[in-house]
């Protein structure tokens, strides 16, 4: 009963047919013998929805890989004095540019000081010539030796190719040919309220499942589908499927906050994201390419004593923002057409948005309001602020919003 | 799919004509009821989500949710959502078309932690119907939308599903001055988050049942752990005409204590004189029988229904006086001062507003129909006067200008006995209007339909009121049946569940009265548990689903299994012969992504008498467990059934999982983190397990272990690179000649990267899987040499002195 659909499927249905029919000669009997039927089961919904879970999770451990690690370290206690150590952006990077004087001004929020188990962790089947797409948490310890178990039981060294800083997604591949690969959920198919079943591999053994619904579909700007089947590292990496035994998507931990932890906050806890499968094929040919994304930055400080509205208070030199003209004390007040009238709606706008998207960004300077087109740049190829000192101000507001202050009132 | 199906009804009238009988529950039909039922839900809040909103303040900061009741834009919230935006009474509200709305304050509720608000600058807005929360049964799917963790950036609510875990609840007051008291809310384990905070539950038949406003949280911090709760909407109802209106509304109180008996009854013990209760004639010493029209069977149940209530409420009571003579009387609660709240001035402008609703209603109406029998006087002229006034306010021509000088008193109910017949009507909206110079009339008027329900004339000079109750002919249409439960047997499931389940009350752990479930085993009260600190000492009791109370006894309790087996022991007569029990021969079978029940007394939300909580999920998998409890490794290393509801709360553990028809599969286990992912897990023991541990314990010969290790170590020749004991990976350093790891060809600088199976990511994870292994064992090694992966079998021998 894997899938019901097409005409191949006769048999398999035909198969079940005369297995209820063994069942049903079982009834019989024991209708006979003992007189009373034992109601062994629920009503038909909730058997049909069994089935339906069924179906996905047999469909999802044919493409469902496990993926073990070994070595890597455990992330540093996430204080700002401790962020000391290299950028982990750069690694593996061709091109990096010469270390900055101060690289430590622009950071992302590293997120929450959970302990990373060295357990393994899911991916999926993305080609039948051997790459697999998998969750980034999943490589958050760097790991020296990565393999990768097949559903046919061998189990492969592989490399990683590529990751998306952004949507957290890490592009393996091994040597392997004819691979199983699933089949994606259609855009348009995805709505609130499905069935929506997660599988992971993260604790050995057989597939472990959840099962809840579609809860969002335009998350994380449109990067992340939402929902409230338990994920956490046991099925990161892992599909989320549908009941027709499609893949919605990846589980990846997501919040609206930039880090690659950000999210592991929700673990379990009903809210949940994967990236749908049509925005893994708009970048995976770049990845299969090699090609990284890292998340884009303006590269300013924003001024900490105005309430009201978005002022720009220092600018990296250079930076993106430096270089399409803004002046320090200018007001932003729209990206990309999106109203902003807070740090936090600031860094909504940007935090899902790679470096080297061009962003418009509205600026009001005096009475005058103008757009100009940004660059976003890597957070490595921003300079240092200007070192203007900041008067100590107790009653200086704090930065309020979606995600607490960073340590220099940067903000994308 | 279509074809195939056709052809097996072919295939069966054909074949086997036994099996036509059973064409209704061939699995395809399952599944097409299952695959319309998707369908279904996918239409109702595609219907629904429109009517959500993302609630924000002016500056687009904070939030909650809140749900659009109208097509005027009139909808419902947390108090504590909009308690920030009193000063200016003005908020900002996104709805899924993308677009924020300005949003006006009306009227608030603080006690019980509800607002209404109204949406303005569209014409008609999205609406979502409302329910009938008395309805609604423990183990009912529900389904909530909010904006939880503010995430919904194009305003698109977060739907989250589950069932219904418990009604009747009741969540002590929170808050500023502990005002936010919910009382007979329902408890759900849909993912209710911070930023759900106002928004709707719904019922699979998209029609509002409550406003989801509160969470139990754990250790982890604000974020869900399956128990959410939810104000209901029929509670919500009562206080809607003076929130419409824009007043400050009160709960009420009956200046009345009562407190359970020894024998069962509910007993007032202290009154206040010349409170409500004293008033219709109740001393202390009298036994509270119905309150509200509800059987009475708990203090708790008193305080929980008082709770919702409005202040000047009619409400009816049945008390018993100490000579035994029943009676029934109908009185109004008194009305609580809001604690610490500012002066809260009504607009003349809502309540103009609220005023204008209301009439336009009863103008609709009464359109064909303006002869109104009114019943409660012979006074034949006073009759006259009421009804040309009625003709007037009901006159089409009776303009805004004029409804401008009536004032709306916000909610108010009638309550008639007649003989054994208590009546209770729908929440009304209150209207007062001057009939002359001298009297003033009250009309009690359904806001929702425009009915007239009664008329009260008070003369200002005389001081004296006038009743008469209007008769209606009856409007109200067969009210909307509710679509077959998603599972038509959980409630009989869940009743023998909540049979089976016992709550746990036991020793002091800290400060705190420690508490947890067991599960009945045997029909002379044998109890399985967890074994923990609670079940220490004497103290410990456990309550059956209803209230009954037992001494616990300890039979044996193992330390491995971290189970202990308890007998019940009655402290006094009870009168019962025989305990419900699971039987622990007739076991259910496990198969993965089947629906499970799990029952148990989460946070201690159920009392002494009152039904366990039930959360539903599936089993999620089969694993063995190696994890940790606090900072010491957890005993029990044997499988465990994963599960997708949440159990890991306090009080859980100990609790029973059923399946889907009613069978027990596992205990629910006690709260602790796997090795493998450093997450909180949700298990449960099997019940195969639970049997083997019973049945040692209660065979004639306890005396040998239920366990025996081997304890003799083995070995196999190799060592490892002994450098960072939990980080780094596993080389092998040296391999010793002629070794059982030489034979099988492990080589130095051989990378070892998984063993029987299990991932080797450090030493310490090895040297766990080789302590398990005896003499005789083979080690299956997985290694990496010059990025080839080898798999080597070592034939483990005993190690020599």
């Amino acid at each position: 009963m894997i899938t019901r659909r097409g005409v191949g499927q006769l048999s398999v249905a035909l198969w079940q047919f005369f297995r209820s029919l063994t069942v049903a000669a079982l009834i019989a009997l024991l209708l006979v013998g003992a007189g009373r039927a034992v109601a062994d089961s629920g009503d038909e919904v909730s058997r049909g929805s069994v089935a339906l879970f069924t179906d996905a999770i047999v469909e999802a451990e044919k493409f469902t890989v496990r993926i073990e690690t070994v070595g890597g370290v455990q992330p540093l206690e996430q204080l700002p004095g401790l962020r000391m150590q290299s950028d982990p952006d750069d690694e593996g990077e061709d091109d990096a540019p010469a270390p900055q004087q101060n690289p430590n001004q622009f950071r992302d929020d590293p997120g929450s000081s959970f302990l990373l188990a060295d357990g393994p962790t899911t991916g999926i089947i993305y080609s039948a010539d051997g790459y697999i797409i998998t969750s980034s948490f999943n490589f958050v310890r760097e790991p020296s030796v990565v393999t990768v178990r097949l559903p046919d039981g061998r189990q492969l060294p592989a490399t990683i190719v590529a990751r998306d800083k952004v949507r957290k997604l890490t592009l393996l591949k091994v040597d392997a040919e004819n691979l199983p690969t699933p089949t994606w959920t259609p855009r348009e198919q995805i709505r609130p309220g499905q069935w929506a079943v997660a599988v992971g591999r993260g604790l050995g053994g057989d597939a472990d499942v959840s099962v809840g619904v579609v809860s969002a579909v335009g998350r994380m700007l449109g990067n992340a589908i939402q929902t409230d089947a338990k994920l956490s590292p046991v099925n990161y990496g892992g599909p989320l499927m549908d009941s027709a035994g499609r893949v919605l998507g990846i589980c990846v931990p997501m919040a609206q906050k930039p880090g690659e932890l950000a999210g592991i906050e929700f673990y379990d806890a009903g809210i949940g994201f994967a990236v749908p499968g049509w925005r893994v094929h708009e970048i995976a040919e770049a990845l299969c390419e090699g090609k990284n994304f890292y998340r884009g930055w303006l590269g300013l400080s924003i001024d900490p004593h105005v309430k009201h509205g978005v002022r720009i208070g220092q600018m990296a030199d250079p930076s993106p923002l430096r270089s399409a003209g803004a002046q320090s004390g200018d007001m932003i007040t729209a990206i990309n057409g999106k109203d902003i009238k807070h740090y936090g709606q600031l860094v909504q706008a940007l935090y899902m948005l790679p470096a080297g998207d061009v962003v418009h960004v509205k600026l009001l300077r005096g009475a005058d309001e103008f757009e100009v087109d940004v660059t976003l740049a890597r957070n490595t190829e921003l300079g240092v602020l200007s070192p203007v000192e900041e008067p100590f101000d107790p009653t200086a507001p704090a930065n309020e919003g979606a995600v607490p202050p960073p340590a220099d009132g940067e903000s994308d | 799919m279509r074809i195939s199906k056709q052809a097996i009804i072919l295939l069966a009238t054909w074949l086997a004509p036994v099996a036509i009988t059973l064409a209704d529950t061939t699995p395809l039909d399952d599944i097409e009821a299952a695959e319309r039922a998707e369908s279904a839900r996918i239409a109702m809040i595609e219907r629904v989500a429109p009517a959500v909103a993302a609630i924000f303040d002016e500056n687009e900061r904070g939030g909650g949710t809140g749900v659009i009741i109208d097509a005027n834009g009139y909808g419902i919230t947390n108090f504590h959502v909009v308690a920030d935006m009193l000063g200016s009474g003005r908020g900002l509200a996104g709805l899924s078309d993308g677009k924020l709305y300005p949003l006006e304050v009306l009227g608030i509720d603080p006690g019980g932690d509800v607002a209404m608000f109204r949406l303005l600058d569209r014409d008609a807005f999205p609406f979502a119907r409302l329910g009938d929360s008395n309805a609604v049964r423990v183990g009912d799917t529900v389904v909530a939308l909010g904006n939880p963790f503010l995430l919904a950036e194009d305003y698109t609510p977060t739907v989250t599903m589950g069932i219904v875990s418990g009604i009747n609840r009741y969540q002590w007051g929170a808050g500023q001055g502990d005002t936010l008291l919910y009382s007979d809310c329902i408890q759900t384990d849909a993912a209710i988050n911070p930023g759900n905070s106002g928004g709707p539950l719904f019922n699979l038949d998209g029609e509002v049942i409550g406003i989801n406003g509160r969470i139990s949280v754990s250790m982890r911090g604000r974020v869900n752990v399956g128990l959410g709760y939810a104000i209901t909407i029929n509670q919500i109802r009562m206080f809607m005409p003076g929130l419409r209106a824009g007043l400050l509304t009160t709960h009420g109180t009956m200046q009345a204590v009562v407190r359970d008996n020894f024998d069962g009854g509910v007993v007032f013990s202290e009154l206040m004189e010349d409170g409500p209760a004293w008033n219709i004639g109740i001393r202390p010493g009298d036994r509270l029988l119905r309150f509200d029209d509800r059987e009475i069977r708990s203090a708790n149940a008193f305080t929980s229904i008082l709770g919702t209530l409005p202040g000047d409420w009619p409400v009816s009571v049945t008390y018993q006086q100490v000579d035994g003579t029943a009676v029934r009387a109908v009185t109004r609660t008194e009305a609580i001062p809001v604690p610490q709240m500012e002066a809260y001035e009504p607009r003349r402008v809502l309540n103009l507003d609220a005023v204008e609703y209301v009439i336009r209603k009863f103008q609709d109406a009464t359109k064909d129909n303006h002869n109104w029998a009114l019943h409660g006087s012979d006074d034949e002229a006073l009759q006259q006067r009421v009804r040309t006034r009625l003709a007037e306010i009901a006159s089409p021509d009776f303009d805004r200008g004029a409804m401008d000088k009536l004032a709306h008193l916000g909610a108010d109910r009638v309550v008639t006995i007649d003989g054994d017949t208590v009546t209770t009507s729908k929440p009304l909206a209150g209207i007062a209007c001057p009939l002359d110079n001298e009297m003033n009339v009250r009309l009690l008027i359904d806001e929702n339909n425009g009915e007239l329900h009664r008329v009260v004339v008070s003369d200002r000079i005389t001081q004296t009121e006038t009743i008469f109750d209007v008769e209606n002919p009856s409007t109200d249409a067969a009210q909307e049946r509710r679509n077959a439960p998603e599972w038509a047997s959980l409630p009989a499931n869940i009743n023998a569940l909540a049979e089976r389940t016992v709550k746990l009350v036991g020793a002091k752990v800290g400060r705190s009265v420690g508490y947890g479930s067991g599960i009945l085993v045997s029909s002379d009260g044998l109890m399985v548990t967890v074994d923990s600190a609670l079940l220490d000492g004497r103290r410990a009791r456990a309550y059956l689903n209803d209230g009954t109370a037992y001494a616990l006894e300890p039979v044996q309790s193992d330390r491995d299994l971290q189970l202990a087996l308890l007998k019940l022991v009655p402290e006094n007569d009870t009168g019962r012969k025989a305990f419900p029990y699971f039987d622990l021969q007739q076991t259910g079978e496990i198969k993965r992504g089947q629906w499970v029940l799990a029952g148990g007394n989460p946070f201690k939300v159920a009392g002494a008498n009152e039904p366990i909580s039930v959360a539903r999920g599936v089993l999620g998998g089969l694993t063995r467990l190696d994890a940790t409890r606090g900072t010491q490794d957890f005993p029990y290393h044997g499988e465990v059934l994963l599960l997708d509801a949440i159990t890991s709360t306090p009080g859980f553990a100990g609790g029973a999982l059923v399946n889907e028809s009613g069978r027990l599969v596992g205990m629910v286990g006690r709260m602790v983190e796997s090795r493998t992912t450093h997450t909180v897990l949700n298990y449960a023991i099997p019940a195969n397990v639970v049997r083997d541990f019973v049945s040692h314990a209660t065979s004639p010969d306890t005396s040998t272990p239920a366990t025996t290790a081997s304890g003799k170590p083995v070995y196999h020749g190799i060592k490892f690179f002994e450098l960072g004991y939990q980080s780094n990976p596993v080389y092998v350093e040296r391999v010793r000649r002629g070794s059982p790891a030489a034979r099988a060809g492990v080589r130095r600088d051989d990378l070892i990267i998984g063993a029987n199976g299990m991932p080797v990511p450090n030493l310490e994870a090895i040297e766990r899987i080789i302590a398990a292994c005896k003499p005789g064992d083979t080690l299956e090694l997985t290694v990496m040499r010059k990025d080839v992966i080898h798999k080597l079998s070592i034939a483990l021998e005993e190690e020599s002195p």
